[in-house]
């Protein structure tokens, strides 16, 4: 968890999301791309302001932009389908 | 209230913000449609939901803007957050979009569109890999998510923002490389005796410098990247020097650096599609990041009661969009007899007077930083410069070989810019191809210019104050 820099803020409460099948804690309201580079994973994530598509990922069977996809519990990125 | 909006606000970044201040302190109802969970725009925007700062005077000198700007919003404005605008019918109906909820017409006298900008995307081998970012989707990340993007980085690209992302890499734990600047130094003698106390990104990247400095961080002039390197990641990227005045780069001089992260900030594109298809005539401004909406001195477009404010009509930062918001503001509540002309051209005075008094630095900037032709060299055949549908450099050149003289030829030919992105990604660097970018044209928005599912269109409320003359939705 050393890519989150918590000097500042305070974060929500931490959850586990599923990422191809492999359990993963993540943050409530952070963005699936924050999450997945947070815990070390590549991520694409080009403008990073829900403009140019390039995040697209399937969550939980739809196809979504992760930079703009809030972190919530039980949420299931990629993996089978 | 029933009834068509008096103003409808599309944007609530410092223009947005400013105008819907400005109308609703008049008296004027007023709608303010934004699509992020809050208000703020990219510059100022707020940590997400459940998040919380420590201390709020620690996250810096744009959040504390942000929070005055936001604060002085009448209660009155309403607000909607979070809300997509898919079109615009017949220059004057907002069809709005949340997700999970029916689309809206919302019928408005006035508009003003606020819309913003975006990072211009330049492509060269590589640019598509994890790791490659803008430096706009970096400052999303360590502003917002305050997540480092990776552990070391190369910074490439054009003006005083590249100076401001990497000391807040630097600042963040991430090791910067170096700085890779296309043009010229902005800090010369000349420039800061203009832009003294005038230019807010200007002193906060020479504040950056000095840390940059301090850090041993190099920032190399007249360079960029030329490569991307990795396989489904970044490991790597290649170098070289540019040509001062076209910027083609040199691919024998490369130099390659083993970096996780590169953030690549070649300016910023003004996000035009709503103003064109509210029917503004646009025109083509190279110091102003590329099509933007014709405007009076009062931000009134080609369309009566149609304003437009911000760097979504001409990119000069956030200073300049909350003025020109303000008048957007001032305007469309006179024009709604809500101020008198007297008082309303009393009210644009102050915010005139600044927005001149920016005009020497801007200036000065945009002749560093305007995009040289150069930077379609960057991106070799193979690349591909249209991500969404994998149309490739070579493609294009030959699309424009066979006779086609502008983008929408391009695209029949292609289908570059027929993907998710409807082309905001692609169509500049493709226009650089087709030579002038100003002959090249736009490729024409459609709506919905945002992804909507048919459940929501079929549901779509409202329709019926702005059907009679139009098709759209049918």
């Amino acid at each position: 968890v050393t890519r989150r820099l918590d000097a500042t803020v305070d974060r929500g409460p931490l959850v586990q999301i599923v990422v191809d099948d492999v359990p993963v804690e993540a943050y409530t309201g952070e963005s699936v791309t924050a999450a997945l580079l947070a815990s070390g994973r590549p991520a694409r994530m080009y403008c990073g302001i829900g403009l140019c598509f390039g995040c697209v990922v399937t969550i939980d069977g739809q196809r979504v932009r992760a930079c703009q996809t809030p972190v919530r519990e039980g949420l299931r990125i990629g993996g089978a389908s | 209230v029933s009834g068509p909006w008096p103003l409808v606000v599309v944007g609530g970044g410092p223009a947005g913000i400013a105008a819907a201040t400005e109308a609703a302190g008049a008296g004027l109802r007023c709608l303010l449609v934004d699509e992020a969970p809050s208000l703020g725009g990219q510059i100022y925007r707020q940590l997400p939901e459940p998040f919380s700062a420590k201390d709020p005077r620690r996250l810096g000198r744009d959040h504390a803007r942000g929070t005055r700007l936001r604060a002085a919003l009448p209660g009155c404005v309403e607000v909607r957050s979070g809300t997509s605008v898919i079109d615009i019918v017949d220059g004057r109906c907002v069809v709005c979009a949340a997700p999970d909820g029916p689309a809206e017409w919302v019928p408005a006298e006035r508009l003003v569109i606020a819309t913003g900008a975006y990072d211009r995307a330049v492509p060269f081998p590589g640019w598509t890999l994890p790791g490659v970012l803008t430096a706009g989707g970096a400052q999303a990340l360590l502003k917002t998510m305050r997540v480092r993007p990776g552990d070391r980085a190369l910074v490439t690209g054009t003006g005083p923002l590249l100076l401001v992302v990497a000391g807040q890499l630097h600042h963040a734990g991430v090791e910067v490389v170096a700085v890779l600047e296309a043009g010229r130094s902005a800090y010369t003698a000349g420039t800061l005796a203009r832009s003294w106390r005038r230019w807010g990104l200007l002193r906060d990247g020479a504040r950056y410098r000095l840390d940059l400095i301090r850090a041993g961080i190099p920032v190399r002039y007249h360079h960029s990247v030329i490569a991307a390197y990795g396989d489904g990641a970044v490991v790597g990227a290649g170098y070289a020097p540019v040509d001062p005045d076209t910027w083609t780069p040199d691919r024998t001089r490369e130099r390659r650096v083993d970096v996780d992260v590169l953030v690549v900030g070649y300016g910023f594109v003004p996000n035009v599609e709503l103003c064109e298809l509210a029917g503004c005539r646009t025109v083509y401004a190279t110091e102003l990041g590329g099509w933007v909406p014709c405007r009076d001195a009062t931000m009134q477009t080609s369309v009566p009661g149609v304003f437009a404010a911000g760097d979504g009509a001409g990119v000069a930062g956030a200073l300049a969009a909350v003025d020109e918001g303000r008048i957007a503001g001032i305007t469309a509540a006179e024009q709604a007899g809500a101020l008198s002309p007297a008082s309303a051209d009393l009210l644009r005075r102050a915010p005139l007077r600044r927005l001149r008094s920016l005009a020497p630095v801007r200036a000065v900037l945009d002749e560093i930083s305007y995009p040289r032709p150069g930077l379609a060299d960057l991106a070799t055949g193979p690349t591909a410069v249209c991500r969404c549908e994998q149309v490739t450099r070579a493609q294009v050149q030959a699309a424009v070989a066979e006779g086609a003289r502008d983008l929408q030829a391009v695209k029949l030919l292609t289908r570059l810019g027929m993907g998710a992105c409807q082309g905001r990604t692609c169509a500049p660097p493709a226009a650089l191809l087709c030579g002038s970018p100003a002959a090249a044209g736009r490729i024409n928005p459609r709506p919905p210019v945002k992804p909507v599912t048919l459940a929501a269109l079929a549901r779509t409320r409202g329709g019926e104050p702005c059907t009679s003359s139009s098709s759209v939705a049918e």
